[in-house]
């Protein structure tokens, strides 16, 4: 599993350095929240992984849905004139935060340093 | 094909492979930001605030440096002004300077006048005739005169001996050749009026005295003296 992880992202790597995407700076908000979303929902499978309740089906689609929504509230904020990103980075990053305490005591429970 | 039979050939699920696909996506998106936003920021890519906040610093900045273009307009006025003060009063004291060196004897100079020539076959014209011919050259308004090229300032002075005529210590001779700078007409009269200069010298034996009226003439200069016991008074 982890193999897969780790490959996927160094390809996934190799490939941006490789193929140079012409995108608008103005766009380059939008990938950021979607980047924020698509991490938390990382942080939030491999809690999911030491709590032993993983599910991929439902991982796939957090990921996406997570990203997508996260970019769509930016833009709708944007439209409207409100800084909705806010709110997007605010949920995420304290929903990782709360996962990694998580991850950080599974770690140590599990390596009995507690 | 190729790509299922490796799939189930590495016993991998669909969804471990839509996991990979989805590292996939996240390592070039990620890379993909990061070169984005390394590249320098352009002022579309702002938000409304920030631009509103470059414009206001730019406002300020615009605001500041036209004080200073006045400010330095301003000097540079001063100065000009100072300069041209200063210009004018050199052109004064050069022009001054000028004057005084013309009146001194120490500049050459020209302009119109009259040319006395007078022969003296006898010998009989003494330093006094000069003086009274000088002198009345002089009331008429001559600016500068010069005997048989002997420029005459104020240290100048006429002396007999031995029967001949010495001017500054130099001997001087007949035919005498005396050009004086004045308005002509007026130098003229001074000379011809009736008891004048002609009366006095056309008796006398053996002189002969010819005037004549010049609208151009130029006068050589004597070097200067230096000054042995006066000193300026500062007023």
């Amino acid at each position: 599993m982890s193999w897969i992880v780790l490959l996927g992202f160094l390809l996934g790597i190799v490939m941006g350095l490789t193929f140079k995407v012409p995108l608008p700076p103005i766009y380059g908000r939008y990938l950021g929240i979607a980047i924020l979303a698509a991490l938390d929902s990382v942080v939030g499978g491999i809690r999911s992984l030491y709590e032993k309740n993983f599910n991929e089906r439902l991982f796939i689609a957090g990921f996406f849905t997570n990203s997508l929504l996260a970019t769509f509230i930016t833009f709708l904020g944007d439209r409207v004139g409100v800084d909705l990103a806010l709110a997007a980075i605010v949920a995420f990053g304290v929903r990782m935060f709360q996962n990694l305490t998580l991850i950080r005591r599974y770690i140590f429970q599990s390596r009995r340093w507690e | 094909m190729k790509t299922n039979s490796i799939i189930t050939s590495l016993k991998l699920k669909s969804t471990d492979t839509l996991i990979m696909v989805i590292f996939i996506l996240l390592g070039f998106l990620v890379v993909t930001q990061l070169k984005v936003q390394s590249t320098p920021q352009k002022l579309a890519s702002l938000s409304e605030q920030d631009l509103g906040q470059i414009i206001r610093e730019l406002t300020l900045e615009t605001d500041a440096l036209r004080k200073e273009i006045f400010n330095l307009q301003v000097r540079l006025y001063d100065y000009e002004r100072k300069e041209a003060t200063q210009r004018s009063v050199l052109n004064q004291a050069v022009q001054d300077l000028q004057t005084m060196k013309i009146l001194a004897g120490i500049a050459k100079v020209k302009g119109p006048g009259i040319k006395v020539s007078i022969i003296d076959e006898e010998n009989t014209l003494r330093g006094y005739d000069f003086l009274e011919l000088i002198d009345e050259l002089k009331s008429a308004g001559a600016e500068a005169i010069a005997v048989n090229n002997h420029r005459l300032k104020l240290w100048s002075f006429f002396k007999d001996a031995e029967g001949k005529v010495y001017l500054n210590g130099e001997v001087i001779e007949s035919p005498y050749q005396i050009i004086v700078l004045g308005d002509p007409e007026v130098l003229y009269q001074s000379l011809s009026i009736p008891g004048g200069v002609i009366d006095t010298f056309s008796p006398l034996p053996g002189v002969n005295l010819i005037i004549s009226r010049e609208s151009e003439i130029a006068l050589p200069a004597t070097k200067i003296r230096k000054l042995k016991y006066g000193k300026p008074i500062k007023e």
